[in-house]
């Protein structure tokens, strides 16, 4: 019974450890669009209120035997992580280094410095970003919220946070916006096997790999809205299909005088393509009637395929795909 | 009192030790030109695969790598530009890389050995390989290996049992191989001195401009797209959520004709271009206002006037543009045309009022004249 109790009590203590991710979201534009994204680069605001880009030496611990080193701040950690997962979204991510020559170059640096005034970055309107200073559809800023490793004897708990907001350089407004804080145990809260468990655990996790981890995973899911769908959406509505697909080149050659008219019978309202291998690349289809898409390939005098199979891809405004290779075999551009 | 749920022997510990201490080992060897190059653009060389590695976890590791290298402050060339350049794998002749892009280096990754063992009570990853940066000369500037290895499960996280559960949990979803090849790539690429890179960053290759963009209408529901651009560069047409490549049919002319669906009311239409490096501009297209622009359905006649009117919309006609319109009238023998009238006007009455049928042919400013459309004097339904 005794025993009993003493489980009852560590229990609330153990879950107060534990992983305790809080994760919102808001998205107010179509994810699939190829919107051109400057990741600025991630601040946090410290005690007094100043922008920085972190210590570097809180990541970087680099214990003999124990810990990796890592000479990123947490910010700039967060940020290639972003950098990275946005990648893989429909969005276009600028690349980090012209981000950051474009900014130094238009003098958002502090003074007698090359270092960038972070407060100065944040502070340029959306607009102001893209049409001066970059090249681009929209502005993510991402703030720091919190970067702990705390030691509390036979608990160590590593925590993150970190808020993303995707600013429309068109209208001003907020397209996405995330925010999300998870930490994560060790010791106590981790089941140890014996007492010297008990006291190494805590301190093996401090170790900068449990919170880059965690950062990692952090990271994914604020980000996997951008990629993927509410469920339930998913769940409301039938993938896209290509229930048939053909074209009008009935020899294996076509000449440069000729056109090539594919056609298509998909689910309606989607937003369909062709390409000719690799050479031909996603050719616009337009939807005539319900579900049937037309395409017109009219050749260049530089194109250049030969047994190159034509396949037709059709998406969904969920982004979901469909692709088809059609069957009537590959064909050359003589 | 939480009992041990498994005893872990003095050796094991010293094992699991051992394996610490071997893992995630890397190897660099850079030389001396390293320092005075100061790479900053990099064309990165097809993957050479010596695992078994699946092709979509390739693609994958392919993007991962540039992605790395982008975040470690490189420029990365296109990769289809590369492809392009060197179709086959390993790359043999570099030397289009240097003289068509003049990048600083070509960089060649390559993946040595890759493994996954689960035995239940644990599992135990791991990934090796190296990279290599060469210059023009194919002097090799740097070469790294690394390994990247992942253990877990209740086996290697014995003294936490919870922790072990989880991880061998994670360990089953596809992500942890993501994970796994994330990690072993910003730890071979950490290998890559910084040496100032930005500041030795040439300005010329990331210029990209657009000039002009020409819309044509060589047919009622086609609209060929040309765009005066940066030469050298990657020119696409964006409409709605597809991006269609254009070929460049001279150097700085790209072009290429698509069928659009009128009256081309797109939520974005755009043209883009982009530097070899990545950096991007884009220009709105008007495809409405193309030359020529009328078609059939946008002549109509007016029944209720007292003589034939033919009234010409061009929806994307500005109203400071002069366009002309051709009207030839029908000969009574039904089979033959003549001249009428030319007008710039937007509404024309047949003084004469014997015409049963108009054929109009709209010139643009620029002199193109349109496809001849057809119109009869039957009332309007």
């Amino acid at each position: 019974m005794h025993y009993f109790l003493n489980i009852l009590l560590l229990l609330p203590l153990i879950f107060s450890f534990g992983c305790a991710g809080v994760y919102k979201h808001t998205i107010e534009f179509d994810r699939t669009y190829p919107l051109r994204v400057a990741i600025l680069p991630f601040y946090q605001i410290d005690k007094n209120g100043s922008y920085s880009s972190g210590d570097g030496s809180i990541l970087l611990d680099g214990v003999p035997f124990i810990s990796e080193a890592n000479t990123e701040s947490p910010a700039e950690f967060l940020r290639s992580l972003t950098q990275k997962e946005i990648s893989e979204t429909a969005l276009d991510p600028l690349s980090p280094t012209l981000v950051d020559l474009n900014l130094s170059h238009s003098g958002l640096t502090k003074q007698a410095s090359l270092e960038l005034d972070l407060k100065r970055v944040i502070d340029t309107p959306a607009q102001e970003m893209c049409s001066k200073i970059l090249s681009c559809d929209a502005v993510l800023y991402g703030q720091v919220i919190s970067w702990d490793r705390a030691y509390y004897g036979i608990e160590s708990v590593s925590s993150v946070g970190l808020e993303l907001l995707l600013v429309s350089a068109k209208t001003g407004k907020v397209l996405f916006s995330s925010s999300g804080t998870d930490s994560d145990g060790r010791g106590l809260s981790k089941g140890p096997t014996g007492f010297s468990d008990l006291v190494v655990a805590p301190i093996s996790g401090l170790d900068s790999k449990v919170i880059a981890n965690l950062a990692r995973n952090l990271v994914v899911k604020m980000l996997a809205p951008l990629k993927m769908p509410d469920q339930k959406e998913l769940d409301e509505t039938t993938p896209p299909a290509i229930f048939a697909a053909t074209h009008d080149v009935f020899q294996p050659t076509m000449t440069r005088k000729q056109v090539l008219t594919v056609l298509t019978f998909g689910t309606p309202q989607g937003s369909a393509s062709f390409s000719i291998g690799s050479a031909i690349k996603d050719i616009p289809m337009i939807e005539r009637s319900p579900g049937h898409y037309v395409g017109e390939y009219y050749p260049s005098p530089v194109d250049v395929f030969s047994s190159s199979p034509v396949v037709v891809n059709l998406a969904d405004k969920l982004g979901r795909k469909a692709q088809q290779i059609i069957g009537k075999g590959a064909i050359t551009l003589q | 009192m939480i009992k041990p749920a498994i005893n872990i022997s003095l050796p094991s510990y010293f094992f699991i030790f051992l394996l610490s201490l071997t893992g995630c080992a890397a190897s660099v060897k850079i030389d001396p030109l390293f320092e005075k190059s100061k790479l900053v653009t990099l064309a990165v060389l097809p993957i050479i695969d010596k695992t078994e590695l699946p092709t979509e976890q390739m693609v994958k590791v392919g993007q991962i790598f540039t992605q790395e290298l982008k975040n470690a402050g490189f420029l990365v060339l296109d990769k289809e530009l590369v492809n392009k350049a060197c179709p086959e794998t390993p790359c043999t002749d570099t030397s289009m890389l240097f003289s068509n892009f003049h990048v600083d280096g070509t960089i060649q990754l390559s993946l040595d050995s890759s493994s996954r063992n689960n035995f239940l009570a644990g599992y135990y990853n791991s990934i090796s390989g190296a990279l290599e940066i060469k210059d023009s000369a194919g002097k090799q500037l740097i070469s790294a290996s690394a390994t990247e290895r992942e253990k877990g499960g209740l086996l290697f996280n014995s003294s936490q049992v919870l922790q072990g559960l989880i991880s061998q949990f994670a360990n089953s979803k596809d992500s942890s191989e993501e994970s796994l090849i994330d990690k072993f790539l910003k730890s071979l690429i950490a290998n890559i001195p910084r040496t100032g890179r930005t500041l030795a960053l040439n300005a010329d290759s990331t210029a990209i401009s657009i000039k002009k963009v020409i819309v044509k209408a060589p047919e009622k529901d086609v609209r060929g797209i040309c765009v005066e651009a940066t030469a050298n560069s990657v020119v696409s047409f964006l409409v709605e959520k597809t991006k269609s490549p254009l070929p460049e049919v001279s150097p700085g002319l790209y072009c290429r004709s698509f069928l659009l669906n009128p009256p081309f009311k797109y939520n974005l239409v755009q043209v883009e271009a982009r530097s070899p490096f990545g950096n991007s501009v884009r220009s709105d297209v008007q495809l409405e206002d193309s030359d020529p622009c009328i078609s059939a359905s946008e002549i109509t006649y007016d029944s209720l006037s007292p003589k034939p009117k033919l009234t010409f919309q061009c929806m994307a006609l500005p109203r400071n543009k002069k366009r002309e319109f051709i009207v030839y009238r029908e000969i009574e023998d039904g089979l033959r045309y003549q001249k009428t009238a030319t007008v710039s006007s937007l509404n024309w009455v047949d003084p004469v009022a014997v015409g049963s049928a108009y054929v109009v042919i709209e010139r643009s400013p620029s002199g193109d004249l349109s496809l001849p459309l057809y119109i009869s004097t039957k009332k309007k339904s």
